[in-house]
């Protein structure tokens, strides 16, 4: 919570294609006055569903990267045997492979080799039909997604709530559970969890409890293809009991979730069912914030 | 940690380090510790407080410790903050800065003092 | 012809890519299934392979002599990772944190840093029920070094492929599993530096020939005159080796890691936006380093026309439709692969390898003519 008293809400999911971004956008289309933020910039999707009515694009920098100036190289050769990443040959750097450690600069003897970030893709600010924020960034190829990037990208958001009656930030987390989640679950008021009756998905979502535990941050857990497995779904209940953890709610299989991406449809203007599902939750998830 | 190092902690003053969002008392506090942008350090005893921007807002990856040694730098022996990631509680360990956390970014660094004081 | 290395790969998680790698290995003979996504991998789940050797990979870690050090502080300046914090009365490192570059040995004006090895996680190695050859990588958790793992993995990938599973299996025994593993420690120890050549010369008979039969006949014996017509024509041409190499999602280092130096990258999609959305991303990375590649679509609905439609402009080699079922789901869920619960999917995946072998072919020619 903050000064005007907004509450931001992280969608996580440990594993891919859970239906996390679904579920995220279905959240949104039932508050007015919103920023949405997209932090999985590795693979960012959501604007393909919010369709944003405009946008403008900023750089943001990337690691740091060597380069070789070769009109002072003299070709000594000595970058190339300090190199552990194989990243240096024929007196070039290959880009990809540099590692960003920069000891080849610190080594040359004729200061040949600068050092300086590389620009690590690009972030979007857009506005929406509803007339809220939105943004999601892109990374260029090889580049990693970093807590660094998703920080700054959170930061702009919030910047954007300060002086507005805006109500919620709604966080479409990154997958899995390293530095780039960490930093999308900072400052937030509540998680959900976004799970599915698989193994892969059980175990991803025990990691992420933990993560969250640690944090302190309260959560709630939606599983998707609840019908998928029955077992594996018990299961699931049965760690969220032993944590105290609600089930915010179960959605079974449902080949509209599909057809509603295809269409590039949010969920809820397509099914009346899970609309009612999906708000049912929305309005648990608003009750445990509020408390 | 030798016994002439623990002696020398015993006689120092308390200094508190704070996270913030900005260089005043009146700022917020941060609840991210290694990517705060600001390290309010204050030594209650006089009121009188250092502001240092924390550059690891702009670190790629290792803010946390980065900024445990930072704070450390600066003779604080106390740290209020959110929360502290396992690698930067490590280092705070090491080097005897206690560490205080739980505290959300919707209050003041001067009240989150007072609270702190009052404890 | 020479082995063969396929990575599959995809831009957005959870489109398939370990169901698909797993299959395609499960069908092809001489297969070496190799799970380089070493922060989750999840390949063991669905081969289940019996695990036989497993060793640690290490990286390089400073370590400093504390009666040498000076606190100068050199080490800690010309570290880029923020590996090394200056405590005052010392330099400590946080091991997760260093990328072993060895920046900070070199500059240290009292050479009181030397270096010395730090798992960061284990390479596993078995074989699964129907002789696969299973390799994978397991990252320490907080460990930040995937890609090294990643390189160390595919470092293996030449041993993984010499083990004489073709001796065993030629004898055409029933307990062929069995002696397969028997034998398999052995030959790790003693055998590691054979040449893939040499028992290629001895071992004259395809592993295919029988011990596909003999799974077929175990799972699908009311399905037996089905599976001839599919399976592939035993010939001389089939004793090189085929790596399958199971690619962590993304775009990023660690992708590209998995992915660079194979003979051809299969990149799975599915058919939403998103998934069309994520296969641009990571086509271009693979343009970038050079890797041909063709594409799965996973999930297929028809009514999603964008997909092929992009694929037709780009000419883009579409490898393979995968229809949507929800058993193929059920049946993941439960860690089964499907081709093995639905005959119908190997029919696919055989298809699938001759038409990802042709590619090959085709893409030698065009090196050769150019």
């Amino acid at each position: 919570m903050s000064d005007n008293g907004y509450k931001q809400i992280v969608i996580l999911s440990g594993k891919g294609g859970t239906g996390k971004t679904t579920i995220s956008a279905a959240f949104a289309s039932f508050e007015n006055n919103k920023v949405i933020v997209d932090c999985d910039v590795d693979a960012a999707n959501m604007h393909l569903m919010l369709k944003p009515k405009s946008e403008i694009s900023h750089e943001f920098s990337g690691g740091k990267k060597a380069a070789i100036n070769n009109e002072i190289c003299t070709q000594c050769g000595l970058c190339e045997t300090v190199c552990r990443f194989d990243a240096i040959s024929n007196f070039t750097v290959d880009q990809l492979k540099c590692e960003g450690c920069g000891f080849c600069f610190r080594v040359c003897p004729a200061n040949a080799i600068t050092f300086s970030p590389s620009i690590g893709g690009n972030y979007f600010e857009c506005e929406l039909e509803d007339e809220s924020k939105f943004f999601y960034a892109k990374l260029f190829p090889g580049e990693g997604n970093s807590g660094k990037l998703v920080s700054e990208i959170k930061k702009k958001a919030i910047n954007s709530i300060k002086d507005s009656s805006r109500k919620f930030v709604i966080v479409d987390g990154p997958p899995g559970i390293g530095c780039p989640v960490n930093a999308s679950i900072s400052k937030a008021d509540f998680a959900v969890l976004v799970t599915e009756p698989t193994l892969s998905g059980v175990h991803d979502l025990k990691r992420l409890v933990k993560l969250l535990i640690t944090f302190k941050i309260k959560m709630g857990i939606i599983i998707n293809k609840s019908d998928l497995n029955e077992a594996v779904a018990e299961q699931i209940k049965d760690h969220a009991d032993e944590k105290e953890i609600p089930i915010l709610g179960e959605i079974p299989f449902n080949s509209e979730f599909v057809k509603a991406l295809i269409e590039g449809n949010n969920i809820v203007d397509v099914d009346e069912s899970v609309k009612k599902e999906l708000l049912s939750i929305w309005e648990k998830t608003k009750s445990y914030i509020i408390n | 940690m030798n016994q002439e190092q623990t002696e020398e902690m015993k006689n120092t003053k308390e200094k508190i380090a704070f996270t913030s969002t900005g260089g005043s008392m009146e700022s917020l506090l941060s609840e991210q510790f290694g990517r705060c942008q600001y390290f309010i350090i204050v030594d209650p005893e006089t009121g009188k407080f250092d502001a240092i921007s924390n550059l690891g807002e702009q670190m790629q990856s290792g803010a946390g410790p980065k900024a445990a040694e930072l704070i450390h730098h600066h003779g604080a022996n106390v740290v209020v903050t959110g929360h502290v990631g396992d690698k930067a509680e490590d280092v705070l360990k090491r080097v005897n800065i206690k560490i205080v956390t739980g505290y959300k970014g919707n209050i003041k660094v001067k009240d989150a003092l007072t609270e702190y004081l009052s404890k | 012809m020479n082995d063969l290395k396929i990575s599959i790969a995809s831009g957005k998680g959870g489109t398939g890519k370990t169901t698909i790698a797993a299959s395609l290995a499960s069908i092809i003979p001489n297969s070496v299934y190799i799970d380089c996504d070493v922060e989750e991998p999840n390949g063991h789940l669905l081969l289940k392979p019996k695990i036989n050797t497993e060793e640690f990979v290490s990286k390089l870690l400073p370590k400093i002599d504390p009666f040498k050090c000076t606190v100068c502080g050199n080490c800690v300046e010309v570290c880029e990772f923020n590996a090394l914090i200056n405590l005052k009365f010392e330099i400590t490192l946080i091991d997760e944190m260093c990328h072993g570059c060895g920046a900070c040995a070199y500059f240290c004006p009292e050479k009181a840093i030397t270096e010395i090895e730090k798992p960061i996680g284990v390479i596993r190695r078995g074989i699964t029920e129907d002789n696969i050859y299973f390799i994978d990588g397991l990252l320490n958790i907080g460990e930040v070094a995937a890609a090294p793992l990643i390189k160390a993995v595919k470092k293996k990938i030449p041993e993984g492929g010499t083990a004489p599973y073709n001796t065993a299996i030629g004898k055409g025994t029933s307990s062929y599993k069995k002696g397969i593993i028997a034998v398999k420690n052995e030959f790790y120890d003693s055998q590691i530096d054979n040449e893939t050549t040499s028992y290629k010369k001895e071992i004259p008979k395809g592993r295919d020939d029988f011990d596909k039969n003999d799974f077929d006949n175990k799972i699908f014996s009311d399905n037996k005159s089905f599976l001839d017509n599919v399976k592939p024509e035993s010939s001389s041409s089939e004793y090189f080796k085929t790596y399958i190499i199971d690619s962590p999602p993304g775009t990023s280092c660690s992708m590209v890691e998995a992915v660079i130096d194979s003979d051809y990258c299969v990149l799975v999609t599915e058919s939403t936006p998103f998934g069309l959305n994520d296969l641009k991303l990571a086509m271009e990375v693979l343009k970038t380093i050079r890797v041909p590649f063709g594409v799965v679509i996973n999930k297929y609905d028809d009514s999603y026309r964008e997909m092929e439609k992009y694929l037709e402009e780009s000419k883009t080699d579409l490898l393979l439709k995968i229809p949507f079922d929800r058993k193929y789901a059920v049946s993941y869920s439960k860690g089964i692969l499907p081709l093995v619960l639905y005959p119908e999917l190997r029919t696919d995946f055989f298809d699938l390898y001759e038409t990802i072998k042709r590619m090959i072919g085709l893409e030698m020619g065009k090196v050769q003519s150019v």
